[in-house]
């Protein structure tokens, strides 16, 4: 689990100045989320047995940023609509860091009792086991801050290969250069197996495919991604994915023409007129799930990983370069996505082979999800370089 | 690398290093005047919000709808400079410590996050887009065709801007005062320059283009608001100021040379060639350092040197 240390320490998301200055502001707001939580203490003894439960969403960066963190309140909004009244939501942004604690705390001490710490980091400052009594459900647990999951914490893992393994599919078939290129954000884990699902869809359409794979160190600099896509275009790949937030790759490569996947959520109005196709996360399964047990008093710790199988993962279609799919692909995709939605199968069934030829599974053999989630090399066929920071 | 790819690399390099240069001609003259103003991303934040935010409302016809959109967001960063300017000259506090607190004020999570709730700006793309103007028909000139004729009109305003600024500084009477405002201001007092109202002019119009800057983001870049997406382009144009030796062809070329060697990196990575990202993203703060090292050299002082008052509230009579 070690390798999850270094989306850790990968995790500042800005220049050193910035985070400074972030860490600035924080004090601020820490200083403001520990008075409002004195005030509130007092109000919620006074409420009743029959108070709707005090359900709170943690998020690390704004709701809009059309990634992760607008796919998570996707979820909540699911939430907010299912349970209506018997629930009180709140939400909450707060900068990575010691002050996720603070802001814990004050929901804790306001009478919240199912609490989604939706930002994989939080988990390097918030210990659910000071909180008892207290549902916490944590994104990508890796138990960094006690080696067991404590009874109170529940966590999931989106393990999407298999949606970016149909993505890799329609990319193939419409490139016009005999390339497709992947953005990776971060060399984590999760992007790399989303790499590899997509390059091995790719081969699977066409064996001679060459995938182009590119890291920028950083998930939310714009143009740093849009220079990325530049970059793959430039070296010739003729359709492009992305793991970085926001669509700016999409927005770069409908100006040059280049077809695109979106990512995590609908992304497509950027560059409508090369959309290809969109690896979509719906998180309210999930979330529903979670609060329901937690209003009936059936919740229980759990972990899940989900994709396809759950319906967390889906795969849009609705792209206007769809139609230049060609029918036998659209008939192979349809057919393998039953197959993953059936959970028989995943995108990384044996035999496997790793960027430098070694052998990783044998034929028959499949990764399982925690296998996936620790993933930490290219598949062979991958043109590019797992940066050095990830070792 | 072929000779397409050359010149593909210095178009975007242009490209994206625009806003920065933009932002940091206003620092310039804002700090030739003697104020430090570190609240640059905070104004740039604001003015995307703002510009993105017109972009995105107001319906007209494409060419007029930015033009607002950039007037909008100067005004805008204006406005929040301006609590800078009254902080430090009318109020004569700490500098670094107001234009920290600007940047906390208005930025990511901050003011321009709290606008673009307000606006519910996320998730939406904008309506008007700056696209690139194929210059007297020029385009496909080689060479300098995609490099020079195919740009976004705000690329072409930050050169007349360049210019503009540098003629002032160096042509003009008002140049001539600026600069011994920024330099000695007891001296300029003496000789009647209004000290203040150099100050505060010059403040204002560093704001004004540090949002014009920002818009840049919203307008050109992206077509979408997120909360910080200037990701610290405010940072960088503040190292730039001092690369360039608080000159405007300097802001220009340094600007060009982060986008070039960012572009390069990108490409690099798209051809399997690796480099280790931080070498890209430490760059502007390394060049930044060498820079200061040499102004602060004897040698380089004279020379070189930031404006003598650069930090420096002024009190007639050291009130």
């Amino acid at each position: 689990m070690s390798k999850h240390w270094i989306r850790a320490a990968l995790s500042s998301r800005a220049g050193g100045l910035t985070a400074a200055a972030a860490t600035l502001a924080a004090l601020a707001i820490a200083v403001c989320g520990a008075s409002s939580a004195s005030g509130a203490s007092a109000t919620a003894t006074t409420a009743s047995s029959m108070a709707p439960l005090k359900v709170a969403f943690l998020y690390e960066n704004a709701t809009n940023d059309l990634g992760w963190d607008t796919a998570m309140y996707e979820g909540q909004q699911g939430v907010e609509a299912k349970f209506g009244n018997k629930i009180q939501v709140t939400d909450k942004v707060v900068p990575d860091g010691p002050e996720d604690v603070t802001a814990v705390t004050s929901l804790v001490a306001e009478g919240y009792k199912l609490i989604f710490l939706t930002a994989f980091n939080q988990q390097l400052y918030v210990n659910p086991a000071k909180f008892p009594g207290v549902h916490i459900v944590q994104a990508e647990y890796v138990g960094i801050l006690d080696k067991t999951m404590p009874s109170n914490t529940s966590t999931y893992f989106t393990v999407d290969a298999d949606g970016f393994y149909l993505a890799g599919m329609a990319a193939a078939s419409v490139t016009k250069t005999g390339q497709v290129g992947i953005i990776c954000g971060e060399p984590i884990s999760d992007n790399l197996a989303e790499s590899n699902g997509f390059a091995l869809g790719a081969q699977a359409v066409n064996p001679a495919i060459k995938v182009r794979f590119t890291c920028t160190n950083n998930w939310d600099s714009v143009s740093i991604a849009q220079n990325a896509a530049s970059g793959l275009i430039n070296a010739g790949a003729g359709a492009i994915a992305f793991l970085t937030t926001g669509a700016g790759p999409g927005q770069v490569a409908a100006q040059k023409g280049v077809p695109w996947i979106g990512y995590q959520t609908q992304q497509k109005a950027v560059g409508a007129n090369s959309y290809l196709a969109g690896v979509l996360w719906n998180l309210k399964p999930l979330f529903l799930k979670d609060t329901e047990q937690a209003l009936t008093g059936t919740w229980k710790s759990h972990t899940d990983y989900v994709s396809m199988p759950e319906g967390t993962v889906s795969f849009d279609e609705s792209g206007a370069l769809w139609k230049d799919v060609p029918a036998k692909v659209k008939a192979e995709i349809a057919a393998k996505q039953k197959v993953f939605q059936s959970g028989k199968e995943s995108p990384f069934a044996g035999p496997l082979y790793a960027q430098s030829g070694k052998l990783i599974s044998k034929t028959g053999y499949q990764l399982d999800s925690s296998e996936v989630t620790d993933m930490n090399f290219l598949v062979k066929g991958v043109i590019g370089t797992i940066p050095k920071s990830s070792s | 690398m072929n000779h397409g790819l050359v010149i593909e690399l210095i178009a975007t390099g242009i490209f994206y290093g625009t806003p920065m240069a933009i932002a940091a001609l206003g620092e310039l003259l804002a700090e030739r005047t003697g104020v430090l103003n570190l609240g640059v991303e905070g104004m740039m934040l604001m003015g995307a919000v703002v510009a993105f935010w017109v972009s995105r409302d107001v319906s007209g016809p494409n060419g007029l709808v930015l033009i607002i959109a950039v007037v909008a967001a100067a005004a805008a960063a204006a406005l929040v400079s301006l609590i800078h300017a009254f902080m430090t000259i009318t109020l004569r506090a700490n500098q670094v410590v107001s234009g920290l607190a600007l940047t906390i004020f208005a930025g990511a999570t901050g003011l321009s996050s709290y606008v673009g709730d307000l606006a519910n700006l996320g998730g939406n793309p904008g309506h008007h887009i700056m696209n690139a103007i194929n210059v007297f028909g020029l385009k496909n000139v080689p060479i300098l065709g995609p490099i020079v004729f195919d740009q976004p009109a705000l690329v072409y305003v930050s050169w007349v801007i360049a210019i503009a600024i540098f003629w002032y500084v160096n042509k003009t009477r008002q140049g001539l005062h600026l600069r011994a405002v920024g330099e000695n201001p007891e001296a300029a007092d003496a000789m009647g320059v209004r000290v203040t109202h150099y100050r505060y002019a010059h403040v204002l119009i560093g704001g004004a283009l540090a949002g014009v800057g920002g818009s840049f983001y919203t307008l050109v870049i992206s077509s979408e608001w997120t909360d910080g997406i200037t990701s610290g382009a405010g940072w960088i144009a503040l190292a730039l100021v001092i690369l360039a030796f608080w000159q405007p062809a300097g802001v220009l070329a340094g600007a060009y040379l982060f986008g070039v060697v960012s572009a390069l990196g990108a490409n690099l990575s798209a051809r399997g060639v690796q480099l280790p990202p931080e070498v890209f993203s430490a760059l502007p703060y390394v060049l930044t350092i060498v820079v200061l090292a040499i102004v602060a050299s004897g040698w380089g002082r004279g020379r070189f040197g930031a404006p003598a008052a650069l930090g420096v509230p002024y009190a007639r009579d050291g009130a």
